[in-house]
């Protein structure tokens, strides 16, 4: 395979892999984020 | 009749040439356009000042000594500038439309498809396959990644495709709207979207380090940008670092821009930047971001063919990553179908993700080619 | 009786309407400036103004009651 087709190939599936892993890891981040401000206004009460 | 003489040699006018003519032209128009016309001054003007000095004949830029010459080598060559200004970016941007929809960090990857095309056309008009990297990266509308790129792979091509950059990401309101209508309906551009939930104060802490993490180990090459910016990010949401947030964003950000401007300008003297490549990389980087904005308008009508809850296409086009031109321009587009759609946050989601999707790409195409 | 939300958060940059004043649909009420863009709000439906909650250079988020109309 070429350098410039493997570029090419390398190039977007990477940066759609990066960008769907983030997703995954951003929702899960915010759940965990609402999850402990929820459990610290708990615990204020 | 000799002092004269010495005196005539001791001047410079013996060592120009009409190029250097030509190149004052060019930077006084660039100048005039920064001015009248509001284009980027602030990258603009000291571009066009480095364009100017460069071409008056002098040392500044000779290897080793010249002032210039120094900015350059110790800020570009070794590539400090361009993360120091993502680290003012970092501070500068409110990721909360990204967290709140995380969706449109697709549409940020979806915009870089116009790298790509780009990339082959540079191929095909027979630039090497560094120069028609950094061509490429134009498309991604953002000045410092296709600086860093341009250090890493092709120095020579630096000043070009950063004036290219600039320039375009200044027209990005005339280049996009053409595209877009052609893109979507009437109907489309109306569509209304739900606004976006309230994002905590810990989600938002958590996102920069997340993303550092997530991106650095899938793309080692990107760790130079995406770590300043990050890190940016992070001080700006920590919130119990306001000085050092404020220093990035304003002084630091202001003081490496003069140094960033005037020394990328001096990268182009006549002989450089006067030749028929140049062309090429000006009709390229407009071709690049027609792409970009095409894919990011088809990335998010194929999205839609998935979701249930429709987003409205414009806000592909906001993937180009000039924040925040293209979010303006897509709400503009939005408000002209709809006078009631207000798309600007909406938009900004994928304008913010499209930084960090070029930032990627630059980082693929350095593990690649580098 | 609708009230007249913040669709985004900006600030307020220019208020175009008086309480007591009679509006159309689609009249212009609020200028409001958002990342260095000035961006009308427009009356969702005609009515009357009866309350306007907001003062010019003041700092709005998403969702805020910017006029009552009536």
């Amino acid at each position: 395979m070429s350098l410039a087709l493997t570029t090419f190939i390398s190039g977007i599936s990477g940066v759609f892999l990066v960008m769907t892993f983030l997703l995954i890891m951003i929702k899960l981040s915010s759940k965990l984020a609402i999850a402990l401000e929820k459990k610290q206004e708990k615990q204020e009460l | 009749m000799e002092l004269l003489q010495g005196m005539w040699t001791s001047m410079a006018f013996d060592n120009l040439y009409w190029g250097n003519f030509v190149m004052w032209v060019i930077a006084l128009t660039f100048v005039y356009l920064a001015i009248n016309k509001g284009f980027e001054p602030l990258l603009l003007l000291p571009i066009a000042f480095g364009i100017l000095l460069v071409n008056l004949p002098s040392e500044i830029m000779t290897p080793g000594e010249g002032l210039l010459w120094r900015f350059y080598h110790y800020g570009e060559e070794w590539a400090i500038i361009p993360p120091l200004i993502f680290l003012g970016i970092g501070a500068m941007t409110d990721f909360g439309p990204v967290i709140a929809n995380p969706k449109t960090l697709l549409l940020g990857a979806g915009a870089q498809g116009g790298v790509y095309v780009t990339f082959f056309g540079a191929l095909a008009l027979g630039f090497n396959i560094d120069q028609a990297a950094v061509i490429g990266i134009i498309g991604g509308a953002d000045g410092p990644t296709t600086i860093f790129l341009a250090s890493k792979l092709a120095p020579e091509m630096m000043g070009i495709c950063a004036v290219a950059a600039y320039s375009y990401m200044a027209l990005v309101p005339v280049i996009q709207p053409p595209v877009m209508k052609l893109l979507t309906t009437e109907a489309q551009r109306k569509i209304r979207m739900k606004s976006l939930r309230k994002v905590s104060k810990l989600e938002k802490i958590f996102f920069p380090i997340i993303t550092v993490i997530v991106i650095t180990l899938v793309v080692p090459d990107a760790a130079a940008l995406m770590g300043m910016f990050c890190f940016g990010n992070l001080m700006r949401e920590s919130g119990v670092v306001d000085r050092l947030s404020l220093t990035a964003q304003n002084e630091l950000m202001n003081i490496v821009t003069i140094f960033l401007g005037i020394s990328v300008g001096a990268t182009m003297p006549a002989e450089v930047f006067l030749t028929t490549k140049v062309i090429g990389v000006f009709i390229l980087g407009s071709v690049a971001f027609c792409c970009a904005t095409a894919c990011g308008i088809g990335l998010a009508h194929l999205m839609n063919l998935f979701l249930k809850e429709k987003i409205n296409p414009l806000i592909g086009a906001a993937g180009v990553s000039a924040v925040p031109m293209a979010a303006r321009v897509a709400h503009k587009m939005g408000s002209e179908a709809d006078k009631k759609n207000y798309l600007l946050m909406h938009a900004m989601g994928p304008n913010v993700a499209g930084v960090i999707g070029t930032a990627v790409a630059a980082g693929m195409f350095l593990s690649v080619l580098k | 009786m609708a009230n007249i939300e913040c669709p985004m958060s900006g600030k307020v940059w220019k208020i175009l309407v008086k309480v007591g004043d009679t509006i159309a649909e689609d009249d212009e009420v609020i200028i409001l400036e958002a990342l260095k863009m000035e961006n009308p709000i427009f009356a969702p439906e005609d009515g009357v103004i009866k309350e306007i909650n907001v003062k010019e250079g003041q700092q709005v988020t998403e969702g805020d009651v910017l006029v009552v109309l009536e």
